[in-house]
């Protein structure tokens, strides 16, 4: 089995111990068999966004409604997030998962890419969000139980969580 | 003679007393919670244009629940800003949307730029997105338009031209975690019934 197949199972698994009700995501070719899982799925609604910081008002609108949305688009997004995720998601405190598909890391063919990806992570540690990192260094069994307690630490400290994920090879 | 952008929002308020209502940032916020300060009231003091998306996201949450209408009140340069929730709101179709644009034309809260909105019509461009389209130009027209989209489902949209400028209010300077907090909790408890 391919690390992309692997880990998309892993996600799909950690999505299903969590029960969501919606998945809003953005296509990504590494990602795409999770989302196909959820599109055909008889109890989450899955559909995408034109735009990441888009994403980020609707799954703030299901938290206050008390449903269970999260985020899937590539790491990229979290620029164009990142304005909608401070001045509301963060100041308002709003719990809400965002699993960002890693587009720098090993495995990273597009140099224009790399230089925003590369630094992604610090991005979102410098504005003090929460970020995990599922890659090579955490055995992929141990996904969808680090999927369902990030989804967990949303809930304890009302506060949105990034999991990176690196699905390459 | 275009209605100033409280007197619009007053006639909103007083029509949603126990739906959610959403208001986009600056003088909007700012006027509406100097006026009539309401728990059922979100303000939105930054983010600008995120309010059709929140709105879209308690729309979905509360599809089966007992609430009437999610509303979003947004100006001019916050649709402007975040157009693309027009084409996702009219995809997803939440039959208890309604967004309210407040048009002056301007960018009223930074100085009173203008926008594109003397050219652009957005309720032609909500209509061709699928949402169902209102106009108004004065209170009377607001008040009849409110009347019309309350009566059909949704996802609706009421395109009113107001009057530039803003009446002088004070700063609302709440720590944006109280005003989420009290939101929500108006929000647990109408839906506890």
């Amino acid at each position: 089995m391919s690390m992309r197949e692997e880990g998309c199972a892993a996600v799909i698994d950690g999505l299903e111990k969590i029960g969501l009700d919606f998945l809003i995501h953005i296509p990504d070719s590494y990602g795409a068999p999770v989302v196909k899982h959820f599109q055909d799925h008889s109890a989450v609604r899955c559909f995408s966004v034109a735009r990441e910081e888009e994403g980020i008002g609707i799954a703030a609108g299901l938290a206050l409604g008390g449903k269970k949305g999260v985020l899937f688009y590539q790491d990229v997004g979290l620029g164009n997030s990142m304005v909608a995720l401070t001045t509301f998601a963060m100041s308002y405190h709003m719990p809400m998962l965002i699993l960002a598909i890693r587009r720098g890391g090993f495995g990273e063919f597009n140099s224009a890419v790399h230089t925003f990806s590369e630094h992604a992570i610090r991005m979102v540690e410098s504005m003090n969000i929460k970020a995990f990192v599922l890659d090579y260094r955490v055995p992929v069994a141990q996904w969808p139980q680090a999927i369902l307690r990030a989804h967990e630490y949303i809930h304890l400290t009302h506060r949105p969580v990034v999991v990176f994920l690196n699905l390459k090879e | 003679m275009l209605a100033q952008r409280i007197d619009a929002l007053e006639t909103i308020s007083r029509e949603f007393p126990y739906d959610p209502v959403v208001f986009t940032c600056g003088a909007t916020s700012r006027e509406m919670a100097h006026i009539d300060r309401r728990p059922n009231h979100l303000y939105v003091v930054d983010s600008m244009g995120l309010v059709s998306s929140i709105v879209l996201g308690l729309s979905l949450s509360l599809d089966e629940a007992p609430i009437n209408r999610c509303v979003g009140v947004e100006g001019d340069g916050g649709m402007l800003m975040n157009m693309n929730a027009l084409s996702t709101i009219g995809y997803l179709q939440p039959r208890k949307l309604l967004l309210i644009v407040l048009d002056n034309e301007s960018y009223a809260s930074t100085g009173g730029q203008p926008t594109f909105t003397d050219k652009l019509d957005l309720a032609a461009i909500a209509e061709s997105c699928g949402l169902k389209t209102w106009k108004a130009e004065d209170v009377p027209g607001l008040r009849k338009a409110l009347a019309s989209a309350v009566e059909v489902d949704g996802p609706g949209f009421i395109h009113m031209k107001i009057a530039p400028g803003n009446t002088s209010v004070p700063l609302l300077l709440d720590d944006p975690v109280t005003l989420g907090y009290g939101f929500s909790m108006w929000l647990k408890t109408r839906l506890a019934g």
